[in-house]
């Protein structure tokens, strides 16, 4: 059985002309990724092309990965951009792009339009819920609450400082509870539920 | 005092150190709106713990792969790299069509594009593109950027991507995978035909069809023509268009171009 590759050892090989090395790459990380922009996008559809667009612009910038952050932060960094420009396209994609489209202006950035089709009071879980969470917000709690991510990490990935990438996972946090329909109440602050409880 | 929300998430944590930890509680003591927000945070936190991972498609990133092990293979680094190297898997598929391309130029020469066969046997480096006869299968799920990426890689390459390459392709991966009912060559390019130009005011493809790719788009079963357009009088391609149709009912999907 071959011992695990280090990420960086794979990059090195694929720089060097050897594609199963990509491959690997794309193995290994294909789940996590999937699921961040799963998360992240609210949609299986894009979740996959931005997948698809992540590896993509990973294949392109390898050359430009230097080593000085850890692929996976590296990584992270590139499919979070993907899921963004996914969430930009969604909003303003035409169904036929004629040459000459792609000089248009982008449109400022925004939170993805959620689908409240299926939305009805009380039946909101968690992940319905993230959908209306604000994207920025969102992002930084999917990599901390769901990928378990350190905060040290999380600013690296998104290149804001942990001061703020801590607001926004705090704030992230409240709005997916107000969007899960979960009122004030102080059910899990056991020091002083007893004495707020009317 | 303003609300301490940067050390909120990390009380909710429990990963405060003691001072910092002491510090929120005596804040929370007198701040209702922070007090509430733990108390939102806490709940939210829990529901995102139980929340499961969800498989992957075991297709995604084969285009980047496919696109890496195209990139290997037609711009091998120096040096020996380790592993099976890229062309080591086509290699004899590349010898198959590089022996019916010749056998083609030998016998065929009246049949299609005979210039542009002869040329192919003769000077591979300044070959005219080969129109397309037949249809590639590829288990890929394109998006627009795959679609890009497609036009892109096809610039300026024509030697390359439309030689002996990319026609290697054509063979295992045509023979191995059936993501859609096969469809005929004609149909694929009446497909084509129709999706760009029915639509008034849409230009019916024009340039030189060279790739025929079953798909899918985003999902949808699709066809993709990747056309060359030259700016004529004998001059070389330097636009390559590629138009995308769904192959249930031809409808226009996207398209792109790249130039040269």
């Amino acid at each position: 059985m071959d011992p695990p590759e280090p990420d960086e050892e794979l990059v090195r090989r694929f720089l060097l002309g050897d594609a199963d090395a990509f491959e690997r790459l794309v193995e290994r990380h294909r789940q996590r990724v999937y699921n961040l922009c799963l998360r992240v996008l609210g949609d299986p559809e894009d979740a996959a092309d931005a997948v698809q667009d992540t590896f993509l612009s990973v294949l392109t910038k390898l050359r430009q990965f230097r080593g000085d952050a850890a692929f996976t932060t590296w990584m992270h960094r590139v499919a979070v951009n993907a899921c963004y420009d996914l969430s930009r396209k969604r909003r303003r994609q035409p169904l036929l792009r004629l040459a000459g489209d792609q000089d248009l202006p982008e449109s400022e950035l925004g939170a993805p339009v959620p689908d409240h089709a299926e939305e009805s009071a009380g039946t909101h879980d968690a992940v319905a819920a993230l959908r209306e969470v604000p994207e920025e917000f969102r992002v930084a709690l999917v990599l901390a609450d769901l990928h378990d991510m350190a905060y040290e990490q999380i600013a690296k990935v998104l290149d804001v400082p942990i001061g703020t990438v801590k607001s926004r996972v705090h704030r992230g946090r409240v709005a997916l509870a107000r969007a899960m329909g979960i009122t004030n109440r102080e059910p899990e602050a056991p020091a002083r539920a007893s004495e707020d409880q009317p | 005092m303003s609300h301490p929300d940067a050390l909120l998430a990390e009380y909710v944590d429990g990963a405060l150190a003691e001072g910092e930890r002491a510090a929120v509680e005596r804040h929370l003591a007198s701040c209702e709106r922070c007090r509430d927000e733990v108390a939102l945070a806490r709940a939210a936190r829990a529901a995102l713990a139980s929340v499961p991972e969800t498989p992957a498609p075991s297709d995604l990133g084969a285009a980047a792969i496919a696109e890496a092990r195209r990139r290997a293979g037609s711009h091998p680094a120096a040096g020996a790299p380790p592993g099976r190297p890229a062309w080591y898997r086509w290699a004899g598929a590349a010898a198959g069509i590089a022996a019916a391309l010749l056998v083609v130029a030998l016998i065929l020469p009246h049949v299609g594009n005979a210039p542009a066969t002869t040329a192919a046997a003769g000077d591979a480096a300044r070959a005219a593109a080969s129109p397309a006869t037949s249809v590639e299968t590829q288990n890929v799920n394109y998006d627009l950027s795959g679609v890009e990426s497609l036009a892109t890689s096809s610039r300026g390459q024509e030697g390359a991507v439309f030689g002996s390459n990319d026609q290697a392709t054509q063979v295992p991966v045509a023979a191995s995978v059936t993501p859609e009912k096969r469809i005929s060559f004609a149909d694929a390019v009446t497909c084509l035909d129709r999706a760009f130009t029915e639509p008034t005011g849409q230009q019916a493809p024009e340039g030189q069809l060279v790739r025929v790719i079953q798909a899918r788009y985003r999902g949808v079963p699709a066809i993709l023509g990747v056309y060359l357009l030259s700016p004529g009088a004998g001059q070389p391609a330097d636009i390559v268009r590629v138009l995308v149709a769904s192959s249930r009912d031809c409808s226009i999907l996207t398209s792109t171009q790249a130039t040269a």
